[in-house]
């Protein structure tokens, strides 16, 4: 009896002991983490100290795919609220937050395909019922894409893919200029994996709701048949482009223009229906234990202000059409293209069937 | 004194149990009971398993990692068995070069092996470019070339298990059969042949053990190939959305299956194999110089250039170009992308910060193996002189998480430890750098053991007795008798580890804190943004600094040895 009790005492000083050492290390660079946050954010400014009453004071995180680490430190410094962005590929952003459920560590959601955080908001995950005050700003087909539980917000929509040829290889008359034309095109073609990369849903989505489910099952059947590569994400795919492997490609929008721009023998062609649009939404966690900072950082992206730095970057992310009133689009762009979305509740629906189906097919 | 050897048995069990074996059972518990980590208890039976068989893509993956493993453990075996018998038989100036690259492809992560490959093989890679072979790029992204690459990279594991069997001459039996009659075939069929056969079947399996579970190689040669193996399918299950949690733990069930019957079957060859031929007559096989040295240099030479040279040279010969596209010319040549490494000038994405993740990696690795040493050395003890109620359960945990991969105990950890209710008492470790160094730990723990297990079989037991009746504690033993006679394997145990932990990408990918940037998240991160240039600069200085890290160490730890002795005596 007594041998055994101080076994369990003994065993558990020792562990103890361990992760004790363990947590005393992670907490120091813990906080080394946190000072960093602070010199990003010098001083609160004085507006916000009142509405932070209900906050801790902590820093709030934001996960997401585009701006994420380009917008903390701005919104940071302009409102005083301490934030740390975290840069995740939109499939990274979805598995912590399901990973995390049982004790959630984010507080804000920007990211591409409102297919994705439709199904959070019907799972509970998200804040619902809350109006910015902001919200007034959004265009027309801004205001269109808002949902009625206010889960989240649309700040941009840009094109989750449009067609791109490699000019070596096909001439401009030869190139597909529709969806149609892109899936029965001769030579190989390819896109990226919806399984993995953010914008994949959309596109495959978006074509999946234009022909129907079973109509786009067959055409995908035929393709594949035909040669239709596809790769994990978007870069890989621009890569094919370039060397060859492929001839014409699903891209999304940012990949295609920096191609082209870069001087590569790309050009990019916005198709005659639509290319399938990817709409970025902002949602805050229903845990949060920050919801005044969380609201501040919905109210800033929703400021036309905020928009119009976004579409002035030197970078490709700027590509995308604002939804904030006043907010004029790079000018490289197709001006008046449209774009294939289909609504929030049918991409949720049918995500995990339409995501199952081209994963199986994806096999050799 | 049997209460104090109790108690640290215990302490060493439930650690690893908590590091180990926990998080591994979380994950299968989620299969059955999804959400109970999550606060809600539902069960949703066991027809989950049996899915696996009616999607293809699993199946497909199961099939294909099966195909891979058996493929890589077959040639890897043979190659690793005709080198280690030319290398036990010979002395030529290409062994020593071969023994060196055994051990660097040991430690090598497999996805920097497989990133050099691609930049070779690809469609627009350098033997398409340079020597103009298409049909490279054909080959290698196949079936049969993923089972050749991987026979390269894994090879040492058979190799080093059959030269270390191959040493001892024991042909003194070999020649009382001929004396009787026999023929050399029967020579060979009846003798050589069941003597080498453990060693051979242990290559075997852990050339097969480490190609079924591995997820760098396959994760960057299968996806620009089209060929899903079970650890890539459950890395997708976990980042696509919706995330199949439930679906990751079954592949894993799978996977853990195999591993076990592939350990089993080692297990049981060793237990059948006790053929005792190593008595008092056995000597070291002395090595002769064989006739035609030019022949052996050359095609050792040959080999060894494809195997480390291919993939390493690429990798080097890219870190120098400007444009990887335009050739060796003179003007291509560069130095900016290893300037870039040590600017900070990767503005556009934080987690790309080589510096930052190199002083991060290095921390993490070295805090992690001067732990697993610590904790491999209290369980290599209880397991060679105490008689703990929990050896056996020790075994089985010191060694199970050599047979599961990364990714599967990264869930788990993500299960166990953000938990709501260790915040309270200070353990929420999720989020922080600690939980990676508790991955280290989980990873470095089974070599650690088996150093140590090693180079205590050699120690006698009665001295530590003697001390015991003299009054001396469990920790005065091993402190003052034990830990000076094995320093030597303590430090080997310490650097390997090291070696091993600073490279995991699955794990790294998976438990780093937000916007923590660690070594091969950078290479890989940079891999996937296209900046080859910059990847394979981090990835050759990377490398070499282990290497010579590890190196220094070990110059530094023997001389320090030498100079305690001589204060000694």
């Amino acid at each position: 009896m007594r041998t055994k009790r101080m076994n369990r005492t003994a065993g558990f000083t020792l562990l103890v002991l361990a992760i004790l050492l363990l947590s005393a290390c992670g907490s120091k660079a813990g906080n080394s983490n946190a000072d960093v946050s602070q010199t990003a954010s010098p001083k609160p400014a004085s507006g916000a100290t009142t509405a932070a009453s209900e906050d801790t004071g902590k820093t709030i995180f934001l996960y997401g795919n585009d701006f994420v680490e380009f917008i903390a430190p701005k919104f940071a410094a302009e409102t005083g609220y301490k934030i740390e962005a975290v840069h995740y590929g939109g499939g990274e952003a979805l598995a912590k937050i399901e990973a995390e459920q049982g004790n959630p560590q984010w507080d804000v959601l920007m990211m591409d395909g409102h297919g994705s955080v439709r199904n959070l908001a019907d799972r509970d995950f998200l804040l619902t019922g809350w109006q910015p005050k902001n919200l007034g700003n959004l265009t027309k087909e801004g205001a269109s894409y808002v949902p009625k539980d206010m889960a989240y917000f649309p700040v941009g929509i840009h094109a989750s893919a449009v067609i791109a040829y490699n000019k070596k290889l096909v001439s401009a008359d030869q190139s597909p200029k529709n969806w149609e034309e892109f899936f029965s095109f001769k030579g190989p073609v390819g896109h990226a994996d919806p399984a993995v990369a953010a914008p994949a849903y959309p596109l495959v989505s978006a074509l999946f709701e234009k022909w129907g489910i079973a109509e786009a099952e067959q055409k995908y059947v035929q393709r594949f048949k035909q040669g239709l590569h596809i790769y994990p994400k978007n870069g890989p795919v621009g890569k094919a482009l370039l060397s060859g492997e492929i001839q014409v490609a699903a891209l999304q929008e940012h990949n295609a223009y920096e191609l082209k721009m870069s001087g590569e023998p790309v050009e990019v062609i916005w198709p005659e229906e639509g290319a399938p649009g990817s709409l970025r939404v902002i949602a805050i966690s229903k845990a949060t234990k920050n919801p005044a900072a969380a609201k501040a950082f919905v109210e800033y992206m929703l400021k036309p202000e905020t928009q119009k730095m976004l579409t002035s970057l030197d970078s490709t992310e700027s590509f995308f059409t604002p939804l904030v009133q006043g907010v004029k689009m790079r000018s490289e762009r197709q001006q008046n293209g449209k774009f294939l979305l289909p609504s929030a509740e049918w991409s949720a629906e049918h995500e995990v069937e339409i995501k199952t189906w081209f994963a199986d097919q994806n096999v050799n | 004194m049997k209460a104090s050897e109790a108690r640290w048995g215990g302490g060493v069990t439930l650690l690893l149990f908590l590091f180990i074996f926990l998080p591994l059972l979380a994950v299968l518990i989620n299969v059955v009971f999804p959400g109970l980590f999550f606060g809600k208890l539902q069960y949703s039976g066991l027809g989950l398993a049996a899915e696996l068989f009616h999607r293809p893509l699993w199946r497909q993956s199961l099939l294909n990692s099966v195909t891979l493993a058996l493929g890589a453990a077959t040639l890897g075996t043979l190659v690793g068995g005709i080198l280690a018998t030319i290398r036990a038989r010979w002395n030529f100036a290409a062994a020593r070069l071969l023994d060196l690259t055994a051990w660097v492809l040991l430690i090598a992560p497999s996805f920097m092996i497989a990133q050099g490959w691609v930049l070779f093989a690809s469609a627009d890679g350098l033997a398409h470019q340079w020597l103009g072979w298409t049909w490279v790029t054909s080959f290698i992204f196949s079936p049969a070339g993923l089972v050749f690459v991987m026979a390269l990279s894994k090879f040492p594991l058979a190799y080093l298990a059959i030269l270390a069997a191959t040493e001892w001459n024991v042909r003194q039996f070999g020649h009382a059969a001929q004396l009787n009659g026999a023929s050399p075939f029967t020579v060979w069929r009846t003798i050589e042949l069941p003597l080498s056969r453990p060693s051979y079947l242990a290559g075997w399996t852990l050339v097969f053990m480490d190609t079924i579970g591995d997820f760098g190689l396959p994760a960057a040669l299968a996806t620009v190939y089209k060929f899903p193996t079970l650890t890539y399918s459950i890395y997708s299950a976990i980042y696509q959305s919706p995330v199949r949690f439930d679906m990751a733990g079954v592949l894993a069930f799978y996977l853990v299956l195999l591993l076990v019957l592939a350990m089993a079957i080692l297990l049981f060859t060793i237990r059948r194999s006790r053929y005792d031929f190593l008595n008092a007559r056995a000597v070291k096989t002395v090595k002769g110089v064989p006739r035609y040295t030019w022949l052996y240099n050359l095609l050792i030479g040959a080999f060894l250039l494809i195997c480390l040279g291919i993939p390493i040279g690429t990798s080097a010969a890219v870190s120098l170009l400007k444009q990887t596209g335009a050739g060796l010319r003179l003007d291509n040549l560069t130095l900016t992308h290893y300037r870039e490494l040590f600017s900070g000038a990767t503005s556009d994405h934080r987690l790309l910060d080589y510096l930052d993740g190199l002083v991060h990696s290095l921390t993490i690795a070295a805090t992690a193996a001067v732990l697993s040493m610590l904790i491999g050395f209290v369980i290599a003890y209880v397991l060679s002189f105490t008689e703990s109620r929990f050896k056996l359960v020790l075994q089985l945990f010191s060694i199970i998480s050599l047979a599961v991969p990364g990714v599967v105990l990264g869930i788990g950890y993500i299960f166990v430890w953000n938990q709501k209710w260790l915040e309270p008492i200070g353990l929420h470790l999720y989020g922080t750098p600690s939980l990676l160094v508790i991955a280290g730990i989980a990873g470095a723990i089974p070599y650690a053991v088996r150093v140590q297990l090693g180079a205590f079989g050699n120690l006698s037991g009665t001295m530590l007795r003697a001390a015991a009746i003299q009054g001396a504690g469990i920790f005065d033993r091993m402190r003052h008798i034990v830990l000076p006679l094995v320093r030597q394997s303590l430090l080997i145990a310490t650097l390997a580890s090291f070696g091993t932990s600073i490279f995991d990408l699955a794990l790294a990918s998976m438990l780093k804190p937000a916007n923590y940037s660690l070594m091969p998240l950078v290479i890989d991160r940079a891999f996937e943004f296209s900046r080859y240039g910059y990847a394979t600069a981090a990835t050759v200085v990377s490398c070499g600094s282990v290497v010579l890290l590890i190196l220094l160490f070990h110059t530094a730890g023997r001389l320090i040895f030498q100079r305690m002795d001589r204060n000694r005596s």
